[in-house]
This record gives structure tokens, C-alpha cells and sequence, in this order.
């Protein structure tokens, strides 16, 4: 059977859908019994969004402007 | 689109419109899609030249989409597009300023020693030595809202491996995929797969010991 470790070392594959038919369905049987790994599972999930969610950092003003600049030059309203 | 993380871009017109509308002077959608974009594109750009002139990279890979933008031919989603263009404008800023340490020099050797390596979680025939414990803080929200542990978090961010961070980072905060990554960092996906996995149990570890203890 699978060991905690090694589905705690694939847990990445298994979220991110990178794992073959077989596997999940182990790590699957394995997520049913143990209570620890589905935590893990949960907690690993939440690390990400945590992640995905930090330091979002906003576009300048400055920056913007700039663009728009840059926008109007290269991609005039057609027919004008 | 990032399955864990939080879409800004649900306000978007779909793919065909967006490019159409786009190329054809919409003003207001373009100044919508730079700032929605944002964050995810200054995470690659930052992932690669570090924070002080990822704003700059990404300015100047805007200019480079909007020149190229009415050759688009579609054939991949155009956020994807762009943040290929950010990644390239990023790694070729990079290669000019010279750092001593090169994107291309990953350690392969990262992605085989860990099996070697005790896990001090878990026991001989690999079950975890104690039950894992559920967290008090269970939504990203409150994971973020907490500040000590944002810090701590920053802390051993920077302590990461370099390489690991990178494709953390570009995957994770920029929305990446593992692909593109791997084609930037010229690194192998197998490698990539274990490097992320490896960066994103080390954080896990790090807002799991703060939970059970308080502590960083
Ligand atoms: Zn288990």
C-alpha cells in the first residue's frame, strides 16, 4: 500500500492532475483511511491559494498611462 | 485559469471577443485586462529579475503585445500570450544586467536526493510519527489577514532554493503552465514537478508549525 510519505511526496501531482489513472486511484484509497494525509491534502490545497493570493501587486498609474499611450499610437480605431 | 487560485478576470469577454475588441481600439477593455493581468504577469516578471524592475518589465512587454497584437494568431489563449512575452522580456533583461547566478543552472540533483533524506514527519515504514493536526485557520483569507505569519512565511520564501521559488512562484503566483515554465527555466518537467512540490511542502510545513505553535 502506499505510504503516508509517499503520498504526501506526490500530493502536488495528484492536485495538480498530473498523475496516471492507477496512481490516483491509490492515493485515493489511501485518502479514504488516513485522516492525517487528507488533512495534508487540504492544508497543501490551501498553501497554494495562499500563494496564488499574496503580494498581489497592482499596475502602476503611471504605468497605465503610459500604455494607454502606447495603445492609442499602434492600434487606432479602425477606419480612422 | 489557476484551479486553486482566485479569478480577477471574470469580467472578461471570452478569448475571440476579447482579442477582437482589443485590437480594434477598446480603450476601456484594454486598461481592464492590464490591470486585471497585473499581479499574475509582475509574478513572472518578479520570479525572474527579482522586484525592483518587474513593473518595468512588464511595461515593456505590454508595448511589445500591443505591436504584435493584430498578428495574434490565436493559437493559444492570449493571457497565455502574454505571459510568455513578460517571461522573454524578463529573461532577456536578465541575461543583460548579468547575475551571477544563471537561470539555466538548476541542480538537477534536487529533483533525486530527497528520498535519501530522513522526513523527521513520518517513521521508518513512512507513517506520519503524530497525527497530522487540522488548522484553526482554514481559508486563504485568514491565512493572509494574519501578519506574523505572512512574515514568516516572506522568511523562508526567500530562503527557498532558488530555482525552486522560481517555479513556485511562476506557477503559483503567476498562473504559469508547468510547460512554459520549463521552457524558461530549460529545465526538465519531471524536475519542475518535483522542485514545485518540494517548494510548496516546505511552506505548508512553515503555516503548519505557526498554526500549532505560534511560533515561525
Ligand atoms: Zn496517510
Amino acid at each position: 500500500m502506499l505510504s503516508c510519505k509517499h503520498l504526501v511526496e506526490q500530493a502536488s501531482d495528484y492536485i495538480d492532475d498530473e498523475m496516471s489513472m492507477r496512481k490516483r486511484v491509490q492515493v485515493k484509497l489511501h485518502l479514504f483511511m488516513c485522516v492525517s494525509c487528507r488533512r495534508y491534502l487540504k492544508q497543501l490545497k490551501l498553501t497554494i491559494a495562499m500563494l496564488h493570493c499574496k503580494n498581489q501587486h497592482q499596475a502602476p498609474e503611471a504605468m497605465c498611462h503610459h500604455l494607454l499611450k502606447e495603445y492609442q499610437k499602434n492600434l487606432p480605431k479602425q477606419g480612422s | 485559469m489557476n484551479k486553486t487560485g482566485v479569478s480577477t478576470e471574470e469580467a472578461l469577454p471570452d478569448e475571440r471577443e476579447l482579442t477582437q475588441r482589443l485590437i480594434s481600439n477598446d480603450q476601456q477593455l484594454f486598461m481592464t485586462v492590464v490591470k486585471a493581468w497585473h499581479p499574475s504577469l509582475y509574478s513572472v516578471a518578479a520570479a525572474i529579475v527579482g522586484h525592483s524592475i518587474a513593473d518595468e518589465v512588464v511595461q515593456e512587454a505590454w508595448v511589445s503585445v500591443i505591436k504584435a497584437l493584430p498578428k495574434f494568431e490565436g493559437r493559444s489563449a492570449l493571457k497565455t500570450w502574454v505571459t510568455r512575452i513578460v517571461a522573454n522580456e524578463a529573461k532577456n533583461r536578465y541575461r543583460k544586467e548579468s547575475r551571477s547566478v544563471s537561470l539555466e543552472s538548476v541542480d538537477e540533483n534536487w529533483a533525486t536526493d530527497s528520498r535519501l533524506v530522513s522526513d523527521p514527519r513520518f517513521d521508518s515504514s513512512g507513517h506520519w510519527n503524530q497525527r497530522n493536526p487540522a488548522w484553526d485557520m482554514g481559508s486563504p483569507d485568514e491565512l493572509l489577514s494574519a501578519q506574523e505569519l505572512q512574515d514568516c512565511v516572506d522568511k523562508h520564501l526567500a530562503r527557498l532554493p532558488e530555482q525552486q521559488r522560481y517555479i513556485m512562484e511562476l506557477r503559483d503566483a503567476g498562473g504559469m503552465d508547468m510547460e512554459e515554465i520549463c521552457n524558461i527555466l530549460e529545465v526538465s518537467s519531471s524536475n519542475a514537478r518535483v522542485l514545485l512540490h518540494r517548494a510548496r511542502d516546505r511552506i505548508q510545513q512553515v503555516v503548519a508549525k505557526f498554526q500549532r505553535t505560534g511560533e515561525c
